[in-house]
């Protein structure tokens, strides 16, 4: 059975306005003598903003043109994050010549490009982002004073030189304006209104301090932002300012933006007097960094000429243009969360400039950020580019499919690497990477490890199936669960020293089965099954999928268990096979639900129809169609709350579901509610049963390796179909009245009839 | 605790064992038919000379439901049942009118639509097994006699007759109850009471798998009762297994008040309940039935069936 695959990532309308988590205000970068600031000219409000759809996708390429230089040289640019706002969704670099590096610096990520001397040359910096309009930030009615103090602390609140939010006639004016206001919200409203009713700035503009754009009642959308921020400030309300871009037209722009962030106690609230935004901010504007900072720092004296482009894109083009065949540099040392939001699907990198080799890391469970630090650092140092991909999920069939989209989408990557690593619970790796025999990926020259816990039969067909495919130069497998350090420790010893796999698996303790032109080798007589399945997965059979097809057989053998030997009395024998496939696909707590909602309100729509008295077809056919309106409408509360799960139940096997509402609707009506329920659980528990011991790894890959096990279950079948014993449950059933021999109870009065 | 386990695995009977070695080696699968469909059960039975309920009409297609109230406007009492129900579904027990109205056995009325509307659910197959389309039946209701009668809340008593080569090997009288609304299905809740084949008296009772002494709606002592009738009984259903032609079957005889015993219906895949209403494993009787050299003639079957019953039940 092919099952369906989990669709485009949904856009989850749903914005949380999170606090970012920053540790400390940074110190205000001032320049040193020997840089030069771009603040960015100012552009001028035209007119007001066209209304735009509250979800907006952009790209944005960054160029930077640098004159030739026989000197070092040096640029520093602000770029954007995500916050609740805005998300970044790929950003890449192109920068010939030139070391590129993100550094944090907490609130802010700066890409820094820098080169002992430079040709004219032109640097990239591509953004794909997200901007969402989130609704009017309601600004709580709390007196000040009660307000509690941001999480990143107090520090970089302060005055500066720019934001005079001590000086004396800032201190009266904001007195005069809030009057006797105390409350939060008007404090914040009235100081708004104040300076939005500022006038644009004269041309040329003057100095845009606060105290001067203040006293003249007009500036710079820069100079009121800093005004507004100054007179928060004053009335004891954290602001701080914020530089952005306001997107959408068209052509390359340098002129920047600035408005103002105002703390009220759960969030930081957006406020822009120059462009009239009250607690909102259109989609089109783009926060690039938090402070009172320049947005470009470099060498002195550089020529340096730069500027935005700007397009409107479309949501596919930029959620799958990370798809795209060219390599992605996913930046910084920062998780980027893929898609929609909540995927714990994660990604790591770190991008050195001259690598020496590139390692690809797959991981399907979380990994503590102390390993990920580790990691990436030491890899930064051995001038390693390494990308960690995490996709963690409970359900076996889940994690799967998104380790395989892991591989996917980043086949570029895998391509380039000279070493994957895959570390997995289970064999859930080894399939993953048989999405790159699917696609006929060659890793002529790479290395592969794969860990997880499996049988070593299995381990061996499916390490000498991807080998057959990939044709890497070795495959190493540990068919057991590992931690990822010393996985990364014998990748890094064979990267850097050239210390051979076997050697150093041993000096970690790890039994590791090495395939290769002199490695281990599977049995001669298993080979044409294996040729087999690589046809198979080179003619597109998805091989996860075949196994479970090939594992139904074991599932029924089961049933056949439960009912003969134990007893248990279910709906039906295909209804816990095909329920347990189904939990494969969603997992057993979501399955669980959807199970019990879709069969109770079945039963309790069935009651309802038992009046219309209709023909035991047509209820059944009305039973289909709530039960695939149930269907559609978890399948949208999946989309709408972003639970995953429920995104995949189209395929949850909606006949049988119907089938067993009306069986028990049938069994409720003949044998009594209770024992319908009986029978109910008793075909969820046998489906949960089923589910289990399918969900267990080793068995899928046992099918694989040796397929005959399918002849050793018919024989199973045929044994227990000619089993005559006394059922389990039939012993239970007996007992109470068998427990009483014949004479104790055999009433006397039978006794004397017989005697008369 | 242990000897009664052990005793459960050598002597009861359980649905493996029945299946393999009773239903798939001493009833032929073409004679399934024959007990699966009522109509045929009875064209089967009175070929062979036992006497059953009389079949009053039999509603065969979707347009003569609407006739059908017409039809059974003749009729003061009657019994609707598709051909092909197993388990007692399906059965609705017509007592009597109040005024254009026919009331049930439970005291419930249906309107004539009810009642079209259920002969509709019958025909499209709703109480037959794989759904396929079936027929009602409407038959004549038994007035049972007055000694079991006076032991079942409303609907009619039976009596099972557990029958292996044509041996009577058990028998239970089934009671109905409240819970069981009038039927005499035991796993509807009804009264299963253990008759002596030797005697013909009850020994003991259970519901719903449980041991009970006195019925739960009438109060009455169940045990030490004399079913009437009882040579004829096991006489006929010997007789019906016979006309039907299968090796292990239940036979479900009524008495009717009029008529004497009367075969309602045969059961190719009898229940196993019958070995607690009489807590006494099949197993043992059935291999000494097993082993014997068979009379021919009715009668000494019978008697057979009889003696081994003592047997067994002294040798304990």
């Amino acid at each position: 059975m092919r099952v369906m695959r989990i669709p485009p990532a949904v856009v989850v309308g749903v914005f949380l306005v999170t606090a970012p988590a920053w540790a400390r205000w940074p110190e205000p970068a001032h320049p040193g003598d020997d840089t030069e600031v771009f603040t960015g000219g100012e552009e001028t409000a035209q007119g007001s903003a066209p209304r735009r759809p509250a979800l907006a996708f952009w790209k944005l390429r960054l160029t930077l043109r640098v004159p030739a230089e026989e000197r070092p040289v040096r640029i520093g640019v602000l770029v954007p994050l995500s916050d609740g706002r805005q998300d970044v969704l790929g950003r890449r670099t192109t920068a010939p010549g030139f070391h590129f590096r993100e550094t944090a610096i907490p609130p802010n990520l700066r890409a820094e490009w820098t080169a002992e001397r430079t040709a004219a040359s032109t640097a990239t910096y591509d953004l794909a982002v997200r901007i969402g309009e989130p609704a009017v930030t309601p600004i709580p009615a709390e007196p000040i004073a009660s307000l509690p103090r941001p999480p990143e602390g107090e520090a970089g609140l302060a005055p500066t030189p720019h934001i005079q939010s001590d000086a004396p006639e800032v201190k009266r004016r904001m007195q005069r304006i809030v009057g006797r206001a105390t409350r939060l919200d008007e404090v914040i409203w009235s100081l708004y209104q104040y300076t939005a009713a500022f006038l644009p700035a004269a041309d040329p503009p003057g100095p845009q301090d606060a105290v001067t754009v203040l006293t003249a009642r007009r500036g710079t959308s820069l100079g009121r932002a800093r005004t507004l921020t100054a007179l928060l400030q004053a009335a004891g309300v954290p602001a701080r300012l914020v530089g952005g871009l306001r997107l959408g037209s068209a052509g390359e722009k340098r002129a920047t933006n600035s408005w103002v962030e105002a703390w009220t106690g759960n969030g930081w609230v957006p406020l822009d007097p120059a462009g009239g935004y009250f607690a909102t901010l259109p989609t089109s504007y783009l926060a690039l960094y938090r402070g009172d900072l320049p947005l470009i720092v470099h060498t002195a004296g550089l020529e340096l000429d730069y500027g935005f482009a700007i397009r409107q894109a479309t949501r596919r083009a930029v959620e799958e243009g990370e798809e795209e065949e060219e390599v992605a540099l996913p930046a910084g040392r920062r998780p980027v969360v893929r898609g929609a939001g909540r995927q714990p699907v994660e990604t790591h990198s770190t991008y050195v400039s001259e690598p020496v080799a590139s390692v690809v890391l797959i991981v399907d469970q979380s990994v503590p950020e102390a390993v990920t630090d580790r990691i990436l650092g030491e890899a930064h140092d051995a001038a390693i580019n390494c990308v960690l991909l995490t996709a963690r999920f409970e359900s076996r069939y889940f994690r799967e499919s998104y380790l395989e989209r892991l591989v996917v989408t980043n086949l570029a990557l895998i391509r380039q690497a000279h070493l994957v690593l895959v570390a997995t619970a289970d064999d859930a790796g080894l399939y993953a990477l048989l999405g790159l025999g699917e696609r006929n990926v060659r890793l002529d020259d790479a290395r592969i490890i794969a860990a997880g816990a499996m049988g070593r039969p299995a381990a061996l067909m499916l390490g000498s199936l991807l080998y057959h495919l990939v044709q890497p130069g070795e495959v190493v497998l540990v068919n057991r669960h590992v931690d990822l350090l010393p996985l990364w420790e014998l990748a890094r010893a064979n990267l850097i020293d050239g210390t051979p796999m076997g050697e150093e698996a041993a000096r970690w303790n790890i039994d590791a089965l090495v395939l290769g032109e002199a490695g281990a080798r599977l049995p001669g007589w298993r080979r044409p099954l294996m040729l087999l399945w690589a046809r198979a997965v080179r003619a597109q059979v998805p091989l996860s999928a075949l196994t479970l097809i090939l594992i139904l057989p074991i599932i029924a053998s089961l049933v056949v268990i439960a009912r003969i030997v134990v007893g248990l009395e279910t709906f039906g024998m295909f209804g816990p096979v095909i329920v347990s496939l189904a939990f494969i696909t969603t997992g057993l707590q979501w399955g669980l639900v959807i199970f019990v909602v879709i069969v109770g309100l079945g039963v309790l729509l069935r009651a309802g129809l038992q009046r219309l008295r209709l023909q035991a077809v047509s209820r059944l056919a009305i039973l289909i169609a709530l039960v695939s309106a149930v269907m559609g409408g978890l399948t949208l509360l999946g989309a709408v709350l972003g639970i995953g799960p429920l995104l995949n139940i189209s395929i949850f096997p909606m006949v049988i579901m119907s089938n067993v509402i009306e069986n028990f609707a049938a069994s409720q009506v003949e044998l009594g509610t209770a024992e319908a329920l009986r029978m109910t659980l008793a075909t969820l528990f046998l489906s949960v049963a089923c589910y289990l011991v399918v969900d267990q790894a080793g068995l899928q890959s046992l099918v694989l390796a040796f397929p005959e096990v399918l002849l050793l279950t018919v024989a199973f079948d045929v044994v227990l179909g000619k089993w005559r014993g006394v059922r389990l449950l039939e012993y239970v059933r007996f007992f109470r009245t068998m427990r009483h021999g014949r004479e104790e109870a055999a009433s006397g009065s039978t006794a004397e009839v017989r005697r008369s | 605790m242990i000897a009664a386990l052990r005793r459960i695995r050598s002597e009861v009977l359980g649905i493996n064992r029945r299946n393999h070695g009773y239903l798939f080696a001493y009833n032929p699968r073409a004679r399934y038919r024959v007990v699966d469909d009522k109509q045929a059960t009875k064209v089967a039975l009175a070929a062979g000379g036992v006497r059953a309920p009389s079949l009053r009409h039999v509603c065969e297609a979707q347009w003569q439901v609407r006739r059908l109230a017409a039809r059974l406007a003749a009729e003061r009492e009657f019994v609707l049942k598709p051909a092909r129900g197993a388990g007692g579904a399906g059965i609705v027990v017509v007592v009597g009118r109040r005024g254009d109205r026919f009331v049930k056995a439970s005291g419930a009325t249906l309107r004539a639509r009810d009642l079209e509307a259920h002969a509709c659910d019958v025909l499209a197959g709703a109480y037959s097994p794989g759904g396929r389309a079936d027929r009602m039946l409407v038959e004549e209701l038994v007035v049972p006699e007055p000694v079991l009668g006076a032991f079942s809340y409303r609907g009619v008593p039976d009596v099972r007759v557990l029958v292996f080569r044509g041996v009577p090997v058990l028998a239970m009288v089934r009671l109905p109850t409240r819970r069981s609304d009038g039927r005499a299905n035991l796993h509807l809740g009804g009264v299963g009471v253990g008759v002596d084949l030797a005697s013909g008296c009850t020994t003991f009772a259970i519901q719903a798998g449980h041991p009970v002494r006195v019925h739960p709606d009438l109060g009455r002592m169940l045990t030490g009762v004399a079913v009437p009738a009882w040579p004829e009984v096991l006489d006929l259903a010997v007789r019906a297994a016979d006309a039907v032609g299968l090796g292990f079957l239940g036979v479900d005889v009524v008495l009717d008040e009029r008529h004497g015993p009367l075969v309602l219906e045969l059961n190719a895949r009898p229940g196993l309940g019958i070995q607690m209403a009489n807590r006494r494993g099949l197993r043992p009787l059935l291999e000494r039935v097993a082993r014997a050299s068979l009379p021919v003639s009715a009668g000494e079957r019978v008697a057979l069936g009889r003696a081994l019953a003592y047997d067994c039940g002294s040798s304990r």
